[in-house]
């Protein structure tokens, strides 16, 4: 044997060039056999409420922040990318920072959760959340991050619930749905009618979401990931990050269907939200009313979320404090990437650090 | 794709397939993406995605037309109970809401009155004849102003 994973037998003489028991476990890696722990930042439920429950993680330092961090995810995988696995989670890191940490899991829904709409997770969960967050001592005061579709759920919460928020945090937030790049096309009305899709699904199918994802860039999604799977195995390095990284991507929730319906119609196809249509829970969104501290992040290379399409929340709000920010890197790299922990990181902690007290 | 597995002794069973791999994925990859983004390709992806979902109706639709002739319960019929439910959890909600917002009051009043108690009432009001009510009108006798009670509540307990 030439190498193990694990650090085994080192080459030599009599070493095969190609040894078994590495194909044998590449092929089980990459038919997703072997797992590897995600998601293990210790946390505790403060509330649920049907499939949404809202964690508070244990505090691992001494607080040294009075507002406490909400962190809002989409309806599209699973949060755990915020605490991907021990030695690269972002919540850990906050955790270390001296942040009291919240997390907002929206769940997967089943069946009978196909007719959750956007009026009732924006306007109704959110809200609840951020009151049992209170009640669980956490202050008056917050500081909000939306993570991708969360990013736009985060802006839609505080400009319609703006009390209390000191600080909104959006990461790859998709705002101006006119800049969305291929999903513009995909989406165009000609071409797809999403109430027929949440009529036929119920549940718009996770794999079904992940195959749009993937088809933005088919060959790097379907052939690079397994390539870079198999040049580490054959490398003898540690597959921990491959694996936990691989495991997220595939662990998509189905899309409960009026819901996409929705984030269809009057976000892709209207682009409501910039032109301050859109309603939700019967009231008027109007971004211009957020007046918190804005930091408005984006992956110049995302490709899902473009630069372009997050950029004008920082136009559209009414805060002073108002910053933009272009962080080299894709749409998860730039947050569970190797590279996150020197750019993302410290710009968020950077920022939060001086508005948190 | 840089080559990675150089720090390996004997011989790189993924070189030839890296090069091979390396040589042709940008223009593959170039290829595919103009491809994705055609107006036919929109089209394509879009009908499919339509007659999938009829499919999955028309499946739904089948299964639950046997599962009604078996009399066995479908997925809307353990769906809808499901829904009860999280009816059911939801109006727990909206009573624990009610019950905190009490309690917050009942916490304020008791503030109140142990601050009132302790004769830190910061507004002295004004000394009002005895046994005139704040309008001036008589109170019949026995009546008290204070509507002083035993509080009940402690500290909230999930502050």
């Amino acid at each position: 044997m030439t190498t193990s994973v694990n650090g085994g037998a080192p080459p030599g003489p009599e070493a095969e060039p190609f040894p078994l028991d590495e194909l044998v476990r590449g092929m089980r890696m990459a038919t997703g056999g072997e797992d590897v722990v995600t998601g293990a930042t210790p946390r505790d439920v403060v509330w649920t409420l049907n499939k949404t429950t809202l964690y508070r993680y244990r505090p691992v330092a001494e607080r040294r922040h009075g507002v406490p961090v909400l962190f809002v995810y989409a309806l599209i995988n699973k949060p755990y990318i915020l605490d991907l696995r021990p030695g690269n989670s972002f919540i850990h890191h906050l955790l270390e920072e001296g942040y009291d940490v919240f997390l907002l899991d929206w769940g997967t829904p089943g069946w009978e959760d196909r007719e959750t709409s956007l009026d009732e997770l924006v306007a109704e969960h959110l809200p609840k959340a951020v009151a049992r967050m209170r009640r669980a001592g956490a202050g008056e005061e917050y500081s909000l991050f939306g993570y991708c579709m969360g990013a736009t759920f985060a802006a839609m919460h505080a400009a319609l619930r703006p009390e209390g928020l000191r600080n909104l945090v959006t990461l790859t937030g998709p705002i101006d749905f006119e800049h969305s790049g291929v999903y513009r096309l995909w989406t165009d009305p000609a071409y797809m009618d999403p109430w027929a899709l949440a009529r036929g699904f119920g549940n718009v199918p996770a794999d079904v979401i992940d195959m749009g994802n993937k088809m933005l860039k088919p060959v790097t999604n379907f052939v690079g990931s397994q390539m870079v799977m198999w040049e580490r195995l054959a490398a003898g390095r540690d597959m921990t990050s491959w694996l936990a990284m691989n495991k997220w991507v595939n662990d998509g929730v189905p899309f409960p269907g009026v819901a996409f319906a929705q984030w269809i119609e009057s976000f892709y196809q209207r682009n409501e939200l910039v032109k301050g249509r859109i309603r939700i829970g019967g009231r008027r969104v109007d971004l211009g009313r957020i007046d918190a501290s804005l930091l408005n992040i984006a992956g110049a290379k995302d490709h899902i979320v473009p630069p372009a399409m997050a950029r004008p929340l920082n136009d559209l709000v009414a805060s002073a404090d108002n910053e933009y920010r272009e962080i080299p890197g894709g749409h998860v790299g730039l947050l569970a990437g190797s590279g996150a922990r020197r750019a993302l990181w410290p710009t968020v902690v950077d920022w939060l650090d001086t508005r948190s007290d | 794709m840089s080559a990675s597995g150089g720090d390996k002794g004997g011989e790189d069973p993924f070189a030839a397939v890296r090069d091979a791999y390396g040589q042709v994925v940008e223009n593959w990859a170039a290829a595919m993406e103009r491809v994705v983004t055609t107006d036919e390709f929109a089209e394509a992806s879009g009908r499919f995605l339509r007659q999938y979902a009829e499919l999955n109706e028309a499946g739904r639709s089948a299964t639950r037309a046997t599962a009604d002739q078996l009399h066995l319960a479908t997925k809307d019929d353990v769906a809808r109970a499901v829904q009860l439910v999280a009816q059911l959890e939801r109006k727990v909600d909206e009573v624990s809401d009610d019950v905190h917002a009490i309690r917050q009051s009942i916490a304020a009043i008791e503030a109140s009155l142990a601050a009132l108690a302790d004769g830190a009432a910061p507004a002295p009001k004004k000394k009002r004849p005895a046994g005139t009510s704040g309008s001036g009108k008589k109170r019949p006798a026995g009546a008290s102003g204070s509507t002083k009670k035993r509080a009940s509540a402690g500290a909230d307990p999930t502050a």
